[in-house]
């Protein structure tokens, strides 16, 4: 898989960082990958070579006012700069690829903003997503302990902590509330307006966003456009750090992600090795610290 | 009159169940706050599970479980044959097919003489999840979810690349797999000024430090650091593994609290809480994390018992014996092992507040070899090398 | 290996001879060595020590019936409880090593015998030597004379597994005239220091007495590495691992006599069919297995059975009851009663049979090689052969004995398995008896300990062949050289 660091523009002109993943002869579909929260582009990483071990030319990125290379501080992180950050990737990937039309997958926050995205442009024939926060003010009350969204906004405190980042929970309320992008129902809005396929992956025990919220959401757009749910028994929110079922997601995802005759089952998917995961994973940590400057030197890692 | 509608829905698809025993490992809750009684009936219907699966999928293991059916009234657990990881020298116990064995790790030793273990993507994956899970009871020194973002590792080991199929270098190499990890062992040289100039560095970048690799390379790196005045204060920021055993240097192994007094002068840290050993074994697929209170935790999946050197009957909690393991991790290959090893299965819950069996390793069984008649070749693990007259 | 006294468990001080004198410990000089059931306190070895260690050119000036007299009267005391020390031997053997009473008296009894056997001791010297007197004086050989001298210091580095080994090592080496180091192993420091302490019973001023010395160090100790460095002879009896210890370690002329690695088995033909036989088999390999534990060289640890192996294995069960009580087992270390489980578990996995007694004190397992690592613990490992020529395939030169049972059967095949490189044969349930002039891993120990002196005839003897005198200047100036011997 060969990598290149791209950077994409947003509207406002801000600067999006972008991973473009190729194999030696892709011709498939393009598509944007875009991390969960707190996580960076790095972590899309065993995605990534999938889907370009299977023909995709893949587009990654993190988000403005996030974690990871792009402009922003996470502290400021808002879902409209998540849809911002996805308008300005699919732009980069139409003008530099062959196509005009990108597929999305997006990784747990970032679906609800990918299908307000996928709602307001043609440019996105498919949407994968793989445990969808669909009810945002339920997935951050999961996460955070607190229902920061029925609070008054000067109740709200300038910070609280997610996995050790700090993040100003005003600016997010204000977006939320703005945006309409806290509750179910906006989301099932935004789904009826999505007329491309939209395939969700989903675990059963994903305790920060419900499968029956997941299903919901999907059944009441299914008369717009195609909508598949694959559920994943037993499994919880966090499908990236499950080793053991990363083959079977991998497989779901490409299958779903690339739909293409010569895909027609599991079979014909062609999956990684752990071993290559994890190499991976470790020459992209060094990737990503030497893109953000860091002065790292490493001896056979 | 209205016409009927049938009502659009998404098509649901059900992939396959995440097993049970991934669950676990992979889980959001802690392994190690499972109630007892929880813990025991978990690790029971695992056990249940997989010696089924690796009878049926391992005519060796399969035939050599018919040899012992268990009476009426025998607690299925502790009645499970167990097998001596001597086998591992001599036969090939894979339960998958040769295509899905990714590799055969072996022990450290001579050609002819190693364990061989043949593993699969699952169970390397598992094998690394059990790493990550044992970390948990490193908390609050380390969390993990800080491991991938702010963790650097500075591995007193081997590269992947150069562990090939050493099982132990190529464990410590694969927590890389959830921290950026650098390996300070090449072309067989530990670069101890490298290593130091790594931690040192890390700290100044306001990382949380990963010091890990066997204790004999640790201590020549506190004792390279000690002696060209490169001390420097890690306070909470720094946390130490070890693993492995002393080996072929046991020779010069200090006892544990001398080794954590030694670390934490020399890497200036907070706490001796902030040192830890581990243990694990080629043949076995998980890995047993001291806790605060420098006891080694059996994570719920693997059932740990303590058996009588004599009969191989289960011993009482408390009784050293020949410590057994089923590690229901291990699906390329019936982990339903008996090992070399002398220990005890600690009577009373741990004070840590951790749940799970924790145990006491003592020392290995000293061998008199068959094949050397006249010639008794003892080595006792833990008092040294050989003597001359056998 | 060292560590403090035990409050549980026997307390025992075992002190050193060192060239026939008594050193006890004395603290800080003192070590401790610790087994399941002692802890034996020995003295330090001391460059000192080690210093004193020497060749003692008294016993080389002594006439060899002198030493074979003096080891006589060690024997003859040996022989009964009446001796203190024996006394004191069998009951330490019982509580620092755990042997049985019965197996304690047995090894007291063979160092008796060893000890004792002057007219075997004088055949071995004949055999091996070539001449009983060749120690004492020049023996007419063709056309020389040749006399055997000692190698000087002999050190004596033991194994531990057969205690009475230590004294077939010293009794060889002195009745070839040399001065004796024994080295004990740590598994057994009692043998050695008892052989010694016995010699000062018997006359502390006898020159014998005053060239032995009993001792122990560990590997690491550089005095005792420097006096292998400087010996003139080195008996190992060990481990290949000791053996190329030794080799690295001994001066580049010294002689050296390994005891190394070895395993005997036994071979049942399928003549043996009476009831009586078969119980008369049954029980002679019962006591190859049996003695020693198997821990000696010539212990029987496989049996190859000329099928049926039916009828010998059901009555194979009843000789070894019979020898367990005959020949109770020692206490189990718990690494012993480990190894042996888990050998029993491996058996169980691949398939073969495996009997046990009630008790776990013997095994009998039928149908699978015993692989790298024989257990001991009497365990026998079975295998039933169509034909006994199919025998000689898992024999090599690391089997010392083959025990065979009906003898003829050892006319009938010794030529291939002695070419396979076996260093004897003998029959069933003799298998740790070595009779004069039989043959130890290979070799005549004796003709190792002795260096060689020839003197030759004068040219005044012809010589056989030769017709005339010797006068080589003539020859050559004639160039007739070539006929000094006639066609």
């Amino acid at each position: 898989m060969e990598t290149e660091r791209l950077d994409a523009t947003t509207a406002d002109g801000r600067r999006v960082a972008v991973w473009r993943s190729h194999g030696a002869y892709a011709a498939g579909p393009v598509i944007l990958l875009a991390p969960g929260f707190c996580r960076t582009m790095r972590h899309m990483g065993a995605v990534a070579l999938t889907l370009v071990q299977n023909g995709a030319v893949v587009y990654r990125f993190d988000p403005i006012d996030h974690i990871g290379l792009s402009e922003g501080d996470v502290r400021n992180f808002t879902l409209t700069g998540v849809a911002a950050s996805f308008d300005a990737v699919v732009d980069l990937a139409v003008a530099r690829e062959p196509v005009d039309q990108v597929v999305i997958l997006a990784v747990s926050l970032p679906a609800r903003p990918a299908i307000r995205v996928a709602s307001r442009t043609a440019k996105v024939t498919r949407l994968v997503l793989l445990a969808a926060v669909v009810d945002v003010r339920h997935t951050l009350e999961a996460a955070l302990g607190k229902d920061y969204a029925s609070w008054a906004r000067t109740d709200l405190p300038a910070e609280v902590a997610f996995e050790r980042h700090l993040i100003d929970p005003r600016p997010l309320w204000d977006d939320a509330y703005a945006n309409q992008w806290a509750d179910l129902d906006g989301t099932i809005r935004d789904l009826c307006s999505v007329e491309c396929p939209v395939v969700a992956v989903h675990a059963t025990d994903d305790e920060w966003s419900r499968l029956d919220d997941v299903q919901h959401s999907l059944d009441r757009s299914a008369a717009v456009g195609p909508r598949d749910l694959y559920q994943l028994p037993f499994a919880e929110h966090d499908l990236g750090g499950n080793l053991s079922a990363m083959p079977l997601v991998l497989r779901q995802l490409t299958l779903s992600a690339l739909e293409s005759p010569t895909l027609e089952t599991g079979a014909d998917v062609v999956l990684p090795e752990l071993e290559q995961v994890i190499e991976l994973r470790s020459e992209e940590r060094l990737r990503m610290a030497g893109e953000a400057g860091g002065v790292l030197t490493r001896s056979g890692s | 009159m209205s016409a009927f509608v049938a009502e659009v829905t998404a098509r649901v698809h059900q992939l396959d169940e995440v097993a049970p025993v991934d669950r676990i490992i992979f889980g959001r809750a802690n392994p190690f706050a499972i109630a007892k009684r929880d813990e025991m009936a978990l690790t029971s219907a695992l056990v249940a599970d997989y010696v089924r699966w690796h009878r049926d999928h391992n005519v060796g293991f399969g035939r050599f479980v018919g040899r012992f059916e268990p009476a009426d009234g025998d607690d299925l657990v502790a009645s499970v044959p167990v097998f001596p990881i001597d086998l591992f020298k001599q036969l090939d116990l894979a339960s998958v097919p040769n295509a899905e064995v990714v590799r055969r790790f072996r022990s450290s030793g001579t050609s002819g003489t190693v364990s061989v273990v043949p593993r699969d993507d699952v169970t390397l994956a598992r094998f690394a999840g059990s790493m990550r899970v044992g970390l948990r009871l490193l908390e609050p020194w380390l969390s993990t979810d800080e491991l991938d973002i702010n963790v650097e590792v500075v591995s007193l080991t081997a590269s992947p690349q150069e562990a090939g199929d050493i099982w132990f270098s190529y464990a410590m190499a694969l927590g890389r797999a959830f921290a950026s990890s650098e390996f300070l062992v090449q072309g067989g040289v530990f670069l101890a000024e490298a290593a130091a100039d790594a931690i040192a560095r890390h700290l100044a970048n306001g990382a949380l430090v990963g010091v890990v690799g066997p204790p004999a390379l640790l201590m020549d790196l506190l004792t390279w650091m000690g002696a060209n005045g490169r001390r420097v204060r890690g306070r909470d920021r720094i946390v130490v593994l070890t693993g492995g055993g002393w080996k072929r240097r046991i020779g010069e192994a200090v006892e544990p609290d001398e080794l954590r007094r030694e670390a934490a002068r020399v890497l200036g840290l907070d706490s001796l809480e902030q040192v830890r050993d581990c243990f694990s074994q080629v043949e076995l697929n998980s890995v047993f994390v001291e806790c605060a209170q420098h006891r080694k935790h059996v994570p719920p999946w693997v059932h740990a018992l303590a058996r009588s050197p004599a009969t191989l009957a289960p011993v009482a909690p408390g009784t050293m014996g020949l410590l057994a393991y089923i590690d229901t991790s291990a699906r390329s290959y019936p982990c339903c092992i008996i090992s070399d090893d002398f220990g005890a299965i600690d009577p009373e819950p741990c004070p840590c507040g951790a749940t799970g069996t924790t145990l006491r390793i003592t020392r290995r069984v000293a061998r008199s070899t068959g094949s050397e008649g006249c010639a008794l070749k003892i080595q006792h693990a833990l008092q040294g090398p050989e003597e001359v007259d056998g | 290996m060292t560590g403090p006294a035990v409050t549980n468990g026997h307390a025992v001080e075992v002190p050193f001879v060192v060239a026939g004198r008594r050193v006890d410990g004395r603290p800080p000089a003192i070590r401790h060595v610790e087994n399941p059931w002692a802890t034996i306190t020995i003295p330090e070895f001391s460059e000192h020590m080690a210093d004193e260690l020497t060749t003692n050119a008294e016993i080389a000036a002594l006439p060899t019936q002198e030493i074979i007299a003096f080891l006589n009267r060690l024997g003859c005391l040996w022989r009964t409880d009446e001796y203190p020390r024996r006394r004191r031997y069998v009951r330490q053997l019982q509580e620092v090593r755990g042997i049985s009473e019965p197996a304690a008296r047995s090894e007291a009894d063979w160092i008796s015998l060893i000890l004792r056997g002057h007219t075997r001791i004088w055949d071995q010297l004949d055999v091996e030597l070539g001449s009983r007197f060749m120690l004492d004086d020049w023996i007419r050989r063709e056309e020389t004379e040749v006399r055997a001298f000692p190698r000087g210091l002999s050190v004596h580095l033991l194994a531990g597994n057969v205690p009475s080994a230590a004294a077939v090592s010293l009794v060889r080496a002195l009745v070839t005239k040399n001065t004796v180091v024994l080295k004990a192993a740590a598994r057994d420091l009692l043998t050695p220091a008892a052989l010694a302490l016995s010699m000062l019973d018997c006359d502390p001023l006898h020159p014998v007495a005053r060239s032995v010395s009993a001792v122990y160090w560990d590997r690491s100790d550089e005095a005792g590495r420097a006096l292998v460095e400087r010996a003139d002879a080195v008996c190992v009896w060990g481990t290949l691992d000791a053996v190329e210890w030794v080799r690295r370690n001994a001066g580049p002329e010294a002689e050296i006599v390994p005891f190394g690695p070895r395993r005997s088995v036994a071979v049942v033909g399928a003549g043996i069919c009476t009831g009586t036989e078969l119980e008369h088999v049954a029980l002679a390999l019962a006591h190859d297995v049996f003695l020693h534990d198997q821990h000696a060289c010539f212990s029987a640890q496989e049996v190859f059975v000329e099928a049926p192996a039916e009828p010998l294995l059901q009555e194979l069960g009843r000789a070894f009851g019979r020898y367990s009580e005959l020949l109770p087992r020692s206490r189990d270390t718990i690494d012993d009663a480990a190894v042996v489980s888990l050998m029993r578990r491996t058996a169980e996995f691949l398939g073969a049979e495996v009997d046990t007694a009630a008790d776990g004190g013997w095994t009998i397992v039928r149908g699978l090689a015993p692989g790298s690592q024989h257990p001991h613990g009497r365990c026998l490992y079975v295998h039933e052969v169509t034909s006994l020529d199919e025998v000689s395939a898992h024999l090599d030169a690391y089997v010392q004995t083959v025990g065979v049972a009906p003898w003829d059967l050892c006319l009938a095949h010794r030529d291939d398995w002695a070419s396979r490189g076996v260093s004897r044969i003998t029959e069933l349930g003799l298998m740790n008896l070595f009779r004069p002039g039989a043959t130890h891993d290979g070799y005549y120990p004796l003709s190792r300990l002795v260096r060689l002196s020839s003197t030759e005839l004068p040219s005044a003897v012809h010589g056989k062949g030769v017709v005339a005198p010797i006068n080589q200047t003539e020859r050559l100036e004639h160039g007739t050289l070539v006929e000094l011997v006639m066609s």
